[in-house]
């Protein structure tokens, strides 16, 4: 008994050493090379003005940089699991380009980098972040230039806002990348802003500019966000050569929303496939040209809006063109409409016949917001018509275009869709069978 | 007139020739949709119908330069409309004239004499003009899905399969309840107006009557009462699945997000085949019930 006994115990104990003679070597190195190498004692050696060159490595945060200095990444990584920013910027004329930041921290209130001072440039930056993207408070003169801008799988409130920008001036943000935040750029106060190329998906607001002056917003792209551009309180926006597209899937969702906008350029926007096309609310004296409107489930809606002026725009394949209330004294002519019914006796090109949108659903759905059920129903035309339309309250088009106005061409090519042609074919070829064999045969 | 009646008499040769007891009356209904399949076919009805629906499913995929047919949008919801316009319609008719033809003309008379419950009498037309319908959308279908094919303003797959679940989901539930009017009709006449005035109520008039009907309703009502409306109503009902399938759901805002969000996923789907069997399963029953009512009382 007793020598059994012993050799159970030895062969725990030369399991057990074998079990510590296997691991251990694949533990140690494996945990030696993830040691990231603490950057604030880099950045502490430098001296103002230096240049610091990150090696194909980890690197661990917080850091704070407290003088001005570059640092260029060269596929370097900075993790920072702490519950502060990843890099802190807080003495200026600093520049960070190409690197990667991983801001490990879940706080919407946490940004990956914090800016407090001025003349900072960000470029190619690679954040990937469970918190918000970049901090700029009080930063004036900041460019931020190619950066790519991710944040968790994981949607709702817990997600930050990729850039988020309070009472900062002179800002350039231009090819930026963001996807699965809550705002992609944020903006609240502050004066003139370049916003250009960028582009923002799955988030919720894709850009969002509350109090500003000198807003310059082009060429940017939002899709399958809750809302394209959300611009409040602005006035002499630029809003020229965007793409709003897809945001349909939140019952709140809009292409462009402008709500106490004025004096702005709204032009050449492509806006398709959203919920809401443009929707404007209290805004008044913008101009709205040539911007493309089609395939959204309501291409603009108005409300109290006055003295804006609608022109050459596009309306086409919306399910509803437009909704109007309270919205009469605007300016509407020579847009084209796919559902307008057109005259032209003068041969002008501009039909006699004004197109008028009825108001009458947009009263019903908003006294009563349980009829919305009857959207688009067979039976609504009916019903519309027999309400004369209260001019002095709706949104009319004077003079509709007879054909489309020249756009620049769409660059969706017509994809062939595998499984409709052999579908059809079946159908047809069941059709066929069936007249032929129960028609053609004799008593 | 004398061609049905023949072919009565041959449907109940058929029965009575072939030995042994009709087990839950399956050889009559089997009998009876083959002779409703034979005459749907021969019906110039419904050669005009599926012309009808050939012809506008096209002329809508050609006015529709712009855009292809995918997702919700104004193209996908004018075609909505146009079914919704066009089916329920050509339903009602064809159902209803197929049973109230036979009563006019003595078929159902004739009929009577032999040992065929009326339920039987019932579901085998309802095969029978399922049939001949699905072969209507089948042609409509095929056509413009073949040229859309072909041509820059096509169908996404998801629509196409989308669309003509919906046609036959309309085709299954109007048919039901175009038998019980062929029941209550003593003729085509009647048949006729009862069909047109029944469309009318639930597709054309259906807003129009609800907004009345809720105006005078608490407001907390409203909405209960909007939703048992909508199931009672197989157009409204298809249409509002077939949009929420298409991705539109949202359009129908904040009051509707929970049950947009459950009609999307599987759950949704089961529901609205379920309320359909149920309305298809209560429509039947309730004209074969009359029908065999009205025998006997006869």
């Amino acid at each position: 008994m007793h020598i059994l006994r012993s050799g159970t115990v030895f062969r725990a104990f030369f399991v057990f050493m074998i079990t510590i003679t296997v691991l251990f070597p694949i533990g140690v190195p494996a945990a030696a090379e993830e040691q990231p190498v603490p950057l604030q004692p880099l950045i502490d050696a430098a001296a103002p003005g230096d240049t610091l060159i990150l090696e194909q490595r980890s690197y661990s945060g917080p850091a704070v940089i407290d003088k001005p200095l570059k640092i260029l990444g060269n596929d370097g990584k900075i993790v920072n699991r702490s519950a502060q920013p990843a890099l802190s910027l807080t003495a200026g004329q600093t520049q960070l380009d190409g690197f990667t930041v991983l801001q490990l921290h879940r706080d919407p209130l946490v940004p990956a980098i914090h800016i407090t001072s001025p003349g900072s440039s960000l470029s190619s930056l690679s954040i990937k972040t469970y918190g918000a993207g970049i901090y700029l408070r009080e930063a004036d003169d900041i460019t931020l230039d190619s950066n790519t801008i991710v944040g968790s799988q994981k949607s709702g409130s817990t997600r930050g806002n990729a850039l988020d920008l309070l009472d900062s001036s002179n800002i350039t943000i231009t090819g930026n990348s963001i996807a699965r935040l809550q705002d992609g750029v944020y903006v609240e106060g502050g004066n003139s802003f370049t916003v250009q190329d960028n582009d923002v998906s799955w988030s919720r607001y894709g850009f969002h500019f509350m109090f500003t002056k000198n807003l310059d917003l082009s060429r940017n792209r939002s899709m399958s966000n809750v809302t394209g551009a959300m611009i409040m309180s602005v006035r002499e926006a630029e809003i020229t050569d965007n793409r709003f597209e897809e945001q349909n899937s939140s019952v709140n969702a809009q292409g462009l929303l402008l709500y106490d906008v004025s004096a702005s350029y709204v032009a050449r926007n492509s806006i398709q496939g959203n919920r809401v096309g443009i929707f404007v609310q209290q805004s008044s004296d913008n101009q709205l040209l040539s911007n493309e409107i089609s395939s959204n489930f309501i291409g603009i809606q108005m409300l109290n809006a006055e003295g804006n002026m609608l022109r050459q725009n596009l309306f086409s394949a919306n399910v509803v063109p437009a909704q109007a209330i309270d919205s009469s004294d605007n300016a509407a002519d020579q847009n084209y409409w796919d559902s307008a019914q057109v005259l032209d006796l003068d041969g002008s090109g501009l039909s006699d016949l004004p197109y008028i949108v009825n108001p009458f659903f947009l009263q019903i759905t908003r006294s009563t917001p349980q009829l919305q059920l009857l959207f688009h129903s067979p039976g609504l035309p009916l019903l519309e018509q027999l309400f004369p339309v209260d001019q002095e309250r709706g949104l009319s088009d004077a003079s509709p275009l007879l054909k489309p106005p020249e756009l620049p061409a769409d660059a969706n090519s017509p994809e062939a869709h595998k499984g409709v042609l052999p579908a059809s074919l079946i159908l047809l070829g069941i059709t066929l069978i069936s007249i032929f064999n129960f028609r053609g045969k004799a008593q | 007139m004398t061609r049905q009646k023949a072919m009565s008499m041959a449907a109940i040769r058929d029965m009575n020739n072939t030995s042994g007891e009709d087990f839950l009356s399956l050889r009559a209904i089997q009998t009876i949709a083959g002779r409703e399949i034979k005459l749907g076919f021969r019906n110039p009805w419904s050669y005009s119908f599926m012309g009808l629906f050939i012809l506008f499913s096209l002329a809508l995929l050609l006015i529709q330069q712009q855009q292809g047919l995918q997702d919700y949008s104004g193209t996908t919801s004018a075609m909505i409309n146009l079914i919704l316009y066009l089916l329920p319609l050509m339903t009602l008719l064809l159902g209803s004239f197929s049973i109230a033809a036979e009563k006019e003309e003595g078929g159902w008379q004739l009929l009577s004499t032999y040992p065929i419950r009326a339920a039987g009498y019932v579901l085998g037309k309802y095969i029978g003009t399922l049939y001949v319908l699905l072969i209507i959308v089948a042609a409509g279908f095929g056509i413009s899905g073949l040229i859309s094919a072909f041509t820059s303003q096509s169908y996404t797959w998801k629509t196409y399969s989308l669309f003509i679940v919906f046609s036959c989901c309309l085709v299954l539930f109007f048919l039901a309840l175009s038998l019980l009017i062929g029941v209550l009709c003593r003729n085509r006449w009647q048949a006729l107006t009862v069909s047109v005035s029944v469309w009318f109520f639930l597709v054309l008039g259906w807003p129009t009557l609800l907004i009345a009907l809720l105006g005078v309703l608490a407001y907390p009502l409203i909405k209960p009462m909007l939703m048992i409306m909508v199931f009672l109503n197989p157009a409204e009902l298809s249409r509002l699945f077939l949009v929420i399938k298409l991705g539109g759901g949202s359009v129908l805002g904040p009051e509707y997000y929970r049950w947009v969000n459950w009609m999307h996923q599987p759950e949704g789907t089961l529901t609205f085949l379920a309320a359909g069997l149920l309305w298809i399963v209560l429509l039947l029953t309730a004209a074969s019930w009359i029908l065999q009512r009205r025998r006997t009382h006869a």
